[in-house]
């Protein structure tokens, strides 16, 4: 989506900021309201104006995850499948709603984060069920402030991040579906334990996995973290320079929440070779510094005359013709050498031109591929890359005397011991299986620690003063005023307005108008095929379980490529799904399509009639984050010198303004890429 | 602003608040082992004046500033203290440290106005020698400080490179 042309000025009218400075808070807070509402509206209707609203999105194919989406559908048919032979169809469906949204869940987090996130979900949506049931069977009007509470614990939740929110997510829906559905007490305890035994049939296929690709995952993350260096190394061989992309190697998340079933000494081997990774990567942006014209100077260029030292002089300092391997014992077999290593001579002004280091990149990037290569390699393959890798940089040697000497050398020796860790590592996987899967993971933070944390950071966005702390209470009264409006007018299956709210209304503009167009069109499309759908499986019942076990494998597998086709096979699957329990296909269709158009129009109303943080420029939050944690250091510092002194005491109201500012930064990488487009 | 320069300030913002976090570590530990009286713990290297310094000449990094790049800014131009050597006042590496945390604010000040304005930012405070100089003792406490201290520093040097790079229409990387 692109974003509008001419937005509206960064923090509204001019002379704004000094205004709100001034004058009683309540007046302050009312005249940033309404400079907050003006700029909104100005950069909705820019938007609007561009017609850039009327976005399908990227079609990002090469996310398509069919082995997961069938494993996903398998929970949900699973369940569906026995009720339907056990003659218990509606007990199979609860169940089947059950393992539906926790399937979605199963995509985040990596191994045991993974499986603690379905877990949540499930329990949360069992606890949500029994509380939607029964309250739509006792006192409906008290859904309206438990939708309310709900949305306001979703919204804050995203001051967690995207896993804590879309397992929080999956609370209200379920609170939501349990309503459509008034029980009993004792009937609505039996239903939330279908939910909760499907949420958890999800986990148990997700763990199921870990005995299957054991360490698989963690070899390959490894393994990419290699090739993004080997493609680094050949790109500083082919002249490019700058440091290496700013992002944290593939291997690091996989390896912080390694496969439980993995080995301790294949892990630690593993971290080794990322740790490796690391470091390597440091040395190819030093080397590349180094070696540049910029820190060569004018003198070192190529046009320099006078004695040259290396390839011109004595013959090729890298590659087979070099005689023998370059580095004794004497060498730091990690890379230890540094620029202050004795031999290493100051540079002159004078001196001859640097050899360039194109020689010894390659080498890296192929010897750095080849390591790739033996992680990902079977096993019998594993040693002939190993030793290619070897190979490749055995032969190698430095001229002396050059500026990036202590760089290069840094180097050889880190792949070298790249190349023994990979071969430990080899060694170690086809050694009998006896070692004790390892017990928690150095670097996961402990339960009390991460509880503490994730308390302070909900604490730190709550209120009004913060983005997400708006979200939430934005969230609160629009999916609020749903469920009045749904009670009141008797849509029916009203849940699904409510329930869109939920699933488009986001903390950002853009988000918001790309999931409400997107699921409308997606729901629109998705109706039309369901009614279909249904009315060719009339045949039978097998039939039509097979029929919705296809869409919910296209709809699981499509989740990560494109929402609008999401919306389209989950919808043909909720219709046929009302159809097996014997609901009408066409009024099923038509209802779905009345509630999701409700619940875009509310989401999308409420971001023109509610100020957004799209008002203030994407550089103003990082700004301010620097500032905060700057502020925060600093104030830690001066306790620090002064222990018992007065800056102790303003320490957790720093922390507090340092984490809003980080969850405030944070925004602008979770929402859609337009969000991240400031004002120049 | 460019999702690449976001996704790189956030990243040098993580690591910022990874310094902090050891720091606050620090200041519990300091908490913890304070003697009843209010007087700090010998161990403690900011209230210590008898201990030699470790890491009074830091290696040289790619992102410190060299000597002629210094700021001419308020915080520059103060005179660093002294090493913290035998028989100097306590008072000393609290002056060092007050300084760092300064420079700290300065810094971060300067990156800020830099992004507000989208232009490279000036010239920061010296701040690795300014945490050089707060350098003392050799154990767990002064390791720590080193620790949180190291992080800030460097994660503030390459926001501010970072910030050079994008804003001033140099390479972005590749």
């Amino acid at each position: 989506m692109s974003p509008p042309a001419s937005g509206p000025p960064a923090a509204g009218p001019p002379g704004a900021r000094g205004a709100q400075a001034t004058g009683p808070p309540a007046a302050r807070g009312a005249r940033r309201f309404l400079t907050e509402l003006q700029a909104s509206r100005s950069y909705a209707a820019g938007g609007i104006r561009r017609g850039g609203w009327l976005d399908f999105g990227q079609f990002n194919w090469h996310d398509a995850a069919p082995g997961r989406a069938v494993r996903a559908a398998l929970g949900v048919i699973t369940p569906l499948a026995i009720g339907v032979a056990a003659g218990h169809t509606a007990d199979g469906t609860y169940a089947a709603l059950g393992a539906l949204p926790a399937g979605f869940v199963s995509f985040r987090g990596v191994s045991r984060t993974r499986v603690n996130a379905v877990a949540a979900a499930a329990l949360g949506m069992a606890i949500s069920t029994f509380a939607g049931a029964a309250t739509a069977d006792s006192v409906p009007w008290l859904l309206v402030p438990e939708v309310m509470l709900w949305a306001y614990v979703v919204g804050l939740f995203a001051a967690l991040g995207p896993t804590a929110t879309v397992v929080a997510l999956q609370w209200p829906v379920a609170l939501l579906i349990g309503s459509a559905l008034p029980l009993g007490p004792g009937a609505a305890s039996i239903r939330a334990g279908l939910v909760l035994a499907g949420g958890l049939w999800q986990g148990a296929l997700v763990a199921s996995t870990w005995a299957l690709s054991r360490g698989s995952a963690e070899r390959a993350a490894v393994a990419d973290s290699y090739l993004a260096l080997s493609r680094y190394a050949a790109g500083l061989a082919a002249g490019a320079q700058g440091p290496p992309p700013p992002v944290a190697l593939p291997g690091t998340a996989v390896l912080r929440d390694p496969n439980p079933l993995l080995r301790t000494d294949a892990r630690i081997h593993l971290l080794n070779l990322l740790a490796v990774a690391d470091r390597i990567r440091g040395t190819l942006a030093a080397i590349g510094s180094l070696a540049s014209p910029a820190a060569t100077g004018p003198a070192l260029g190529p046009a320099a005359t006078g004695p040259t030292i290396g390839p011109a002089a004595a013959g090729p300092a890298f590659g087979p013709a070099a005689a023998g391997p370059a580095f004794g014992p004497a060498a730091g077999e990690m890379g230890t050498t540094g620029p202050d290593s004795p031999g290493v001579p100051d540079p002159d002004p004078g001196e001859a031109p640097d050899p360039g280091p194109e020689e010894l990149l390659s080498a890296a990037a192929v010897a750095l591929r080849e390591i790739a290569g033996a992680l990902s390699a079977r096993r019998g393959e594993q040693g002939a890359r190993t030793a290619d890798a070897r190979q490749h940089i055995a032969s190698l040697r430095l001229a002396p005397g050059i500026r990036w000497q202590w760089a290069g050398e840094a180097l050889l020796g880190q792949l070298r011991g790249a190349i023994r860790i990979a071969e430990s590592l080899n060694d170690a996987d086809a050694a009998p299986v006896g070692a004790q899967p390892a017990g928690r993971r150095p670097g996961m933070a402990t339960r009390p620690a991460a509880a503490r944390a994730a308390v302070l950071a909900l604490r730190a966005s709550a209120g009004s003063s913060t983005e997400t702390g708006r979200h939430a209470l934005r969230l609160a009264a629009v999916a609020g005023a749903a469920e009045v409006l749904v009670r009141a007018t008797g849509l029916p299956h009203g849940y699904w307005a409510v329930l869109t709210v939920f699933l488009v209304l986001k903390p950002d503009y853009s988000s918001t108008l790309y999931r409400g167009v997107q699921r409308a069109a997606g729901t629109a499309v998705g109706a039309g095929l369901g009614v279909a759908t249904a009315l060719l499986a009339r045949t039978g019942i097998s039939v039509m379980l097979a029929v919705i076990g296809i869409s919910l494998v296209a709809s699981y597998a499509v989740f990560t490529v494109n929402y609008l086709l999401y919306a389209v096979f989950l919808t043909d699957f909720v219709v046929v799904l009302l159809a097996i329990l014997g609901l009408p296909a066409d009024q099923t269709a038509l209802d779905r399509l009345a509630g999701t158009a409700v619940g875009s129009a509310l989401a999308l109303l409420a971001y023109l009639l509610w100020p957004s943080w799209e008002s203030s420029a994407a550089n103003e939050k990082f700004a301010g984050l620097l500032e905060a944690q700057g502020r925060y250091a600093s104030a830690l510092l001066r306790a620090y010198s002064r222990p018992g002194g007065t800056a102790a005491a303003s320490l957790p109201a720093l922390q507090l303004a340092a984490r809003r500012a980080r969850s405030d930064a944070g925004h602008r990488l979770t929402g859609s890429p337009t969000s991240l487009t400031g004002r120049r | 602003m460019t999702g690449e320069l976001a996704r790189a300030l956030t990243s040098a913002g993580h690591r910022m608040a990874q310094g902090a976090l050891t720091l606050n570590a620090a200041v519990a530990q300091q908490r913890r082992i304070r003697q009843p009286s209010g007087t700090p713990a010998s161990s403690i290297p900011a209230a210590r004046g008898g201990t030699s310094p470790r890491r009074d000449d830091p290696t040289p990094r790619r992102d410190d500033p060299s000597p002629g790049q210094d700021s001419p800014e308020p915080v520059a131009d103060r005179p660093v203290p002294a090493d913290n050597g035998p028989g100097q006042p306590a008072g000393q590496p609290q002056a060092a440290l007050d300084q760092l945390a300064a420079g700290l604010t300065e810094s971060t000040g300067t990156l800020a106005a830099s992004l507000r304005e989208m232009r490279p930012p000036g010239r920061l405070p010296p701040l690795r020698r300014l945490q050089a100089a707060t350098m003392a003792g050799d154990d767990a406490a002064a390791d720590a400080l080193f620790a949180a201290t190291d992080g800030l520093v460097d994660a503030i040097d390459t926001a501010a490179d970072i910030l050079r790079r994008h804003l001033d229409g140099g390479p972005a990387g590749p």
